[in-house]
């Protein structure tokens, strides 16, 4: 799929609402203009972007879409800033990714291809002349399961003699988390989502200690830059007590260690070649295998999808959230007629699966997600707004929770109303499937509970549906220890 | 040992007091540790892209540079 949609035009009448994670480099800020996507750039990133957009390596990745597509606005576009905005030099329009994603929602698979990308536009600049002054996986966005580079005003002009300042992020961000999954099988998610700065080198060097030191990349880009962080921390603090106690004293100017262009390109080969051999345990889990060894026969499993394919076949929708998804069975069913579709579970190893396969799939509107239902990322970073929680960034018009419920109600613990009421704000029709107490997958759950889910029945269940939604159609499955409901929200 | 070796290889880059500032800290120790990389990785790049030249020249075919490394099999 080579086509790239252009970027949305803003419109004129909404004033401009920052974005609560475009912050951090005072160069630019990106702006939600109602649908739109625009970015206020200085006179610095302006020349910049002046410069970049003309040359070749850079339009080869707008039409590879490996870059975000991007024109500038007219510089007589009317734009309402926020009371008390400085105006900007220059505004770029962006294209409008379907629904942003984190790294700690990522599966190892897309980290790695995201480090991937990364590595290649910034080898390919700095060849060209050009260089990128970070290297965050936050800047890489998804379009189904292809990554695209997002944050235009991180390639600047390579000063020669110069290193690359997003060695030490790439490591925090992508190395570590990749090299902790693939060398000791530790799932980096929690640690991303705990530090939104990634892995420090001083602690993945103590992470990937012992033999584990013998590995791939492990002595140069771990070992050896946590020995030489430290030194130069150590340097740091004994400047900063001479500070202190001489306050006239001139601080040491920062040093820089020349780099030729060939230290910094054989760098970033290395780099590459690391990523690229590092790679995920393929063992089963519980559900990976959902598409062989889920808990239906084949009739039921047939009445499901037929159930899900007749929703689905009313009417396009532009966002679907499939809740639940494992290995994607009914997410690619939704794609067929839907603009884009968010699948989510628990099961990291499925979500892998699932994204390997899609990636060579026909389908090029899914985006698969590692998320807890039980503990869904939340708004977090900067005024706990600079990541947004999960179900902060998009609206879906359609959201599937399939043999989903009795996870959130017996496993987690959560109440059904209480899961019910968070699904009802979505304000989207729902496809239910209702495990009921009495079902084997349930039982199995509860044999070592006490059983405090009396709500789990179908008299239980649909008294707190009807309060919140109305049921359109309905189908049991399983001998009736399972149920499936399409539900259209009530008003409020 | 591994140690002492990129010492030496660090000693004998140029340090300088001129500045390049990103809005993030590239951290020195991060620099040098790229320095030191980056001197080992050099010299394999130079010696990759020394040996395709020797070889084309042998051979007589087509230039292929140290910078496509790995590059061909995407």
């Amino acid at each position: 799929m080579n086509s790239r949609e252009a970027p949305e035009r803003a419109s004129a009448s909404e004033t401009a609402i920052p974005d609560s994670g475009s912050f951090r480099d005072r160069n630019n800020r990106v702006y939600h203009l109602g649908s739109s996507i625009v970015r206020g750039i200085s006179e610095q990133a302006l020349a910049n972007w002046t410069a970049l957009s003309a040359q070749p390596f850079f339009q080869e990745f707008l039409a590879a879409s490996k870059v975000v597509a991007t024109e500038r606005l007219p510089d007589d576009a009317p734009l309402a800033l926020p009371a008390g905005a400085s105006p900007w030099a220059a505004y770029l329009s962006h294209e409008r990714i379907p629904f942003v994603s984190y790294p700690y929602e990522w599966p190892f698979g897309m980290l790695k291809d995201a480090a991937l990308l990364q590595l290649e536009l910034v080898e390919r600049a700095i060849e060209c002349g050009w260089t990128m002054k970070d290297a965050t996986p936050y800047n890489i966005q998804w379009r189904g399961c292809r990554p695209v580079f997002i944050d235009l005003p991180s390639f600047e002009p390579y000063t020669a003699g110069d290193a690359w300042g997003g060695y030490r992020q790439f490591c925090m961000m992508y190395l570590y988390p990749l090299m902790l999954q693939a060398y000791k099988g530790v799932d980096y998610q929690p640690l991303l989502r705990g530090d939104l700065e990634g892995i420090d080198p001083q602690q993945a060097n103590r992470l990937l200690s012992g033999l584990t030191r013998l590995r791939k990349g492990v002595l140069s880009h771990v070992y050896l830059h946590a020995k030489m962080q430290a030194r130069y921390s150590q340097a740091d603090l004994v400047e900063a007590k001479q500070l202190t106690e001489h306050a006239a004293q001139e601080m040491r100017p920062a040093q820089r260690i020349h780099h030729s262009k060939a230290m910094v390109l054989g760098t970033l080969q290395g780099l590459r070649r690391t990523v690229q051999s590092l790679h995920s345990d393929e063992s089963r889990t519980t559900w990976s295998n959902y598409d062989s060894d889920h808990s239906y026969g084949e009739q039921s499993f047939e009445i499901k999808k037929a159930f899900v394919e007749n929703v689905i076949a009313e009417r396009r929708r532009s966002l679907v959230w499939d809740l639940g998804c494992n290995t994607g069975t009914f997410s690619r069913i939704c794609a067929g007629n839907s603009d884009y579709v968010l699948s989510a579970d628990g099961d990291r190893k499925a979500i892998d699966r699932f994204y390997s396969a899609q990636k060579t799939a026909s389908e090029k509107n899914i985006l698969p997600l590692i998320i807890n239902l039980g503990n869904i990322s939340p708004g977090q970073g900067w005024l706990g707004k600079e990541r947004k929680a999960f179900d902060q960034r998009g609206k879906p018009e359609l959201v599937l929770c399939l043999a989903l419920i009795h996870h959130i109600v017996i496993s987690a613990n959560i109440p059904l109303a209480e899961f019910l009421t968070w699904l009802r704000q979505f304000d989207a029709e729902i496809i239910i499937e209702l495990v009921t107490i009495e079902d084997d997958m349930s039982r199995m759950l509860v044999r070592n509970r006490v059983n405090q889910y009396g709500d789990l029945t179908e008299a239980g269940f649909e008294a707190t549906v009807l309060s919140m939604f109305t049921i359109k159609a309905s189908q049991y499955l399983k001998g009736e220890h399972r149920k499936l409901y399409h539900l259209l929200p009530k008003a409020l | 040992m591994f140690l002492k070796i990129s010492a030496l290889a660090l000693a004998a880059l140029l340090l300088s007091t001129s500045n390049a500032y990103a809005y993030i800290d590239p951290g020195t120790g991060s620099a040098a540790t790229t320095a030191i990389i980056g001197f080992f990785a050099a010299a394999a790049y130079t010696l990759r892209k020394f040996f395709y030249r020797l070889k084309d020249m042998i051979f007589s075919k087509p230039s292929k540079d140290a910078s496509t490394d790995g590059k061909q099999d995407k």
